[in-house]
């Protein structure tokens, strides 16, 4: 074994002439830990000023440790003798240095296209978000339609339904979403009270707190509260577990085996939350009344009695109706929103969590835009 | 005689302490048990690899050729046994000095574990962003040379999504030589390449070792690979669960060198056969030099 001791620590680098032959003479540690070696920037403005050369070689026999940065500078010497017509000599390399740089010149650059792309415009930018935007409601609608058709196969006994997942699905909208449902519930109920609560007092019409709290929950806050927890519970759930099935090439093996991945993962995962928002807002809008009724009878000194009496004289069947149809859309909406992301999502780990964000983003849209279409046409066929 | 560098960023030894290193083995494991909880999967593992060896860890599907390389890089606790590179203890050194040490380690994980929002070249520059003072022309150089070197030169700005699965694996192996690693540890680094990526995977591997010096640990059980770049290799035995055979897989292959299971192993159970990947006498291993299709 050579004596390491003797090695020159410090990089270094000269440039010597004889005749038309340059020599560069590189000594000591060329790590890339040394950083010294960025000199070499110094012997390029020499190298620039030697006309008439016509071969350069290497003189490494004194260097001690190397690694990659090495090769930058072989490298960069090899394009400068290219550009200047001087012949590039690699056998003066070492052995190693040699080899590797011959194996990264084994596979030439592939011309991939990627270079000449141009930056968007911001016109193109509102164009392409535009087209997204419509391509996504399409998309949307499409796989909506594909979902009722898929209804129609599971009636006719036609479909490959999952009942385990339906089943699954049933329990991970109920019983499971019990207690986040029911603590965003009550803290509705309540502040609405408190929010009443300060108005109407200034009237003496504190009771009416009662009536404010059971017609919200019962007609939109119940629904529009579970609608958002669902979209984010489990509409990103849903989308999650079918975009890692895209990834891992689960719906693939589907398809080859002819069963339809919207009648075997999309529809028993809709037909649960379909049925269960309904059952899940019915219980949000009891646990928000019980919110508002401990503000009325904690600050507002309303008997249990005189509130349950008030809540009850305020609401009627329509509004608890209202809130269920709403419940029953919204539940669609959070279900075709994840299945759909998940269906749609690209085939990495990046893209699955892109498909569940774009679920709760779409659902949450979804279920307040077709609140205030619902409320619009209610007003005009007054409900 | 000039020696390639493998630790690009921590304090390098002085020369009388390279000197010292340089006899001590690279890869020294002593009674390691491997297991999950308290289910012993593998007992009294004990071997050493010289530095600037290659060591194949050969075993069937399921005997822990894998968790061996967890215990090897730190993925998993040592609780019996030790781990030593260069003489220093892995397995009982303290938090700091691991993570040290397992700075000069690239690892090849199965799928090419690419970071999927980050181009390749962003994925091979990370390692040399957040550990040298390279400036960032030098790091896209370093990146270019990376990238060439497994046959990726173009594919820069494509984002792993983008690129087959073998290729995403050569960026794996791109990204793991990044930092010049002492130590490159590869998982199935062969597994659902095509048969010309295949071997000039191996042709990569040999280079490392006789250019750089690299000391690298391959799991693998692709026949012609482990004949073509071990010099030397381990055999796991899941029935048994010890290591059953320690050297040259091209001795191992051969009759009464080692346990019979080895050498079914290595003959894909025809005893008869001439092992796949294994020249026949008179011949010598030559590299040739494929060219890769993407």
């Amino acid at each position: 074994m050579e004596d390491l001791a003797n090695t020159t620590a410090t990089p270094e680098v000269n440039l010597s002439r004889a005749g038309e032959k340059l020599v560069l003479k590189l000594e000591g540690d060329w790590t890339v830990r040394h950083g010294e070696h960025r000199r070499i920037e110094q012997v390029f403005s020499d190298l620039d000023r030697q006309s008439g050369a016509s071969e350069l070689n290497f003189d490494m026999s004194n260097i001690g440790l190397w690694d990659t940065s090495l090769l930058i500078v072989v490298t960069r010497v090899e394009k400068w003798c290219k550009a200047h017509n001087v012949s590039f000599g690699r056998d003066s390399l070492l052995p190693g240095v040699k080899s590797l740089i011959a194996l990264s010149e084994e596979v030439p650059e592939r011309k991939t296209g990627r270079d000449g792309i141009k930056p968007v415009s911001i016109f193109g930018m509102v164009g392409n978000a535009t087209i997204s935007a419509f391509l996504g409601v399409n998309s949307a609608l499409a796989f909506l339609g594909e979902a009722i058709l898929s209804f129609g196969r599971i009636i006719t006994g036609k479909a490959a339904f999952d009942w385990r997942m339906f089943w699954l699905t049933m329990e991970e909208c109920s019983s499971q979403a019990l207690p986040i449902v029911g603590m965003i519930s009550f803290l509705t109920g309540l502040i609405f009270a408190f929010v009443g609560a300060v108005q109407l007092r200034q009237f003496g019409a504190g009771i009416y707190v009662a009536n404010l709290v059971a017609v919200a929950m019962a007609r939109e806050m119940g629904a529009i509260m579970t609608g958002i927890i669902m979209a984010g519970r489990t509409g990103a759930a849903f989308a999650a577990q079918i975009g890692s099935m895209k990834v891992s090439e689960e719906i693939d093996a589907l398809r080859t085996l002819a069963i339809s991945p919207v009648d075997f993962l999309v529809s028993p995962r809709l037909l649960a939350l379909s049925i269960m928002m309904p059952l899940l807002v019915l219980y949000s809008d009891l646990v928000g009344i019980l919110g508002g009724a401990v503000v009325g009878f904690g600050f507002l000194h309303i008997t249990w009695t005189q509130y349950w009496n008030q809540t009850t004289g305020s609401m009627g069947l329509i509004d608890i109706a209202t809130g269920l149809f709403k419940a029953a859309v919204f539940g669609v909406i959070v279900a075709i929103a994840g299945c759909e992301r998940g269906m749609q999502c690209g085939n990495n780990a990046a893209a699955v969590g892109n498909a569940a964000t774009s679920a709760v983003v779409l659902g949450i849209t979804w279920i307040v835009a077709s609140d205030a279409v619902i409320d619009v046409v209610q007003e005009i066929l007054k409900f | 005689m000039p020696v390639p560098s493998n630790s690009i960023i921590d304090e390098q030894p002085t020369p009388a302490e390279r000197r010292t290193i340089d006899l001590l083995p690279a890869i020294e494991v002593k009674n390691l048990e491997m297991g999950y909880g308290s289910f012993v999967l593998m007992r009294n593992i004990t071997f050493a690899v010289a530095a600037g060896q290659v060591l194949v860890i050969m075993g069937g599907s399921g005997c822990g050729k894998s968790t061996l390389l967890k215990y090897l890089i730190g993925l998993k606790e040592v609780e019996k046994g030790e781990i030593l590179y260069h003489g220093r203890s892995f397995s009982k050194a303290a938090p700091e000095e691991q993570a040290q040490m397992q700075r000069t380690f690239g690892v090849l994980y199965q799928g090419g574990a690419l970071w999927s929002a980050l181009t390749l070249a962003e994925n091979v520059a990370l390692p040399l962003e957040q550990y040298t003072r390279l400036s960032a022309r030098e790091i896209a150089e370093v990146v270019s040379i990376k990238l060439a070197l497994v046959g990726l030169k173009g594919f820069e700005e494509f984002y792993p999504a983008e690129i087959s699965g073998g290729m995403r694996k050569r960026a794996g192996l791109a990204r793991a030589m990044a930092l010049d690693p002492a130590l490159l540890f590869f998982d199935e680094p062969s597994a659902g390449l095509d048969p010309l990526t295949s071997r000039r995977l191996d042709d990569l591997i040999l280079r490392l070792r006789d250019s750089l010096g690299t000391t690298i640990v391959v799991v693998t059980h692709e026949l012609p690979s482990i004949f073509s770049i071990a010099d030397t290799s381990i055999f796991l035995d899941a029935e048994t669960r010890q290591m059953i055979a320690h050297g040259d897989p091209r001795d191992l292959v051969k009759e009464g060198h080692s346990d019979p299971k080895v050498r079914e192993f290595l003959l894909r159970g025809d005893p008869e056969k001439t092992p796949i990947g294994l020249p026949r006498e008179n011949e010598s291993v030559v590299h040739s030099q494929p060219k890769v299709q993407g």
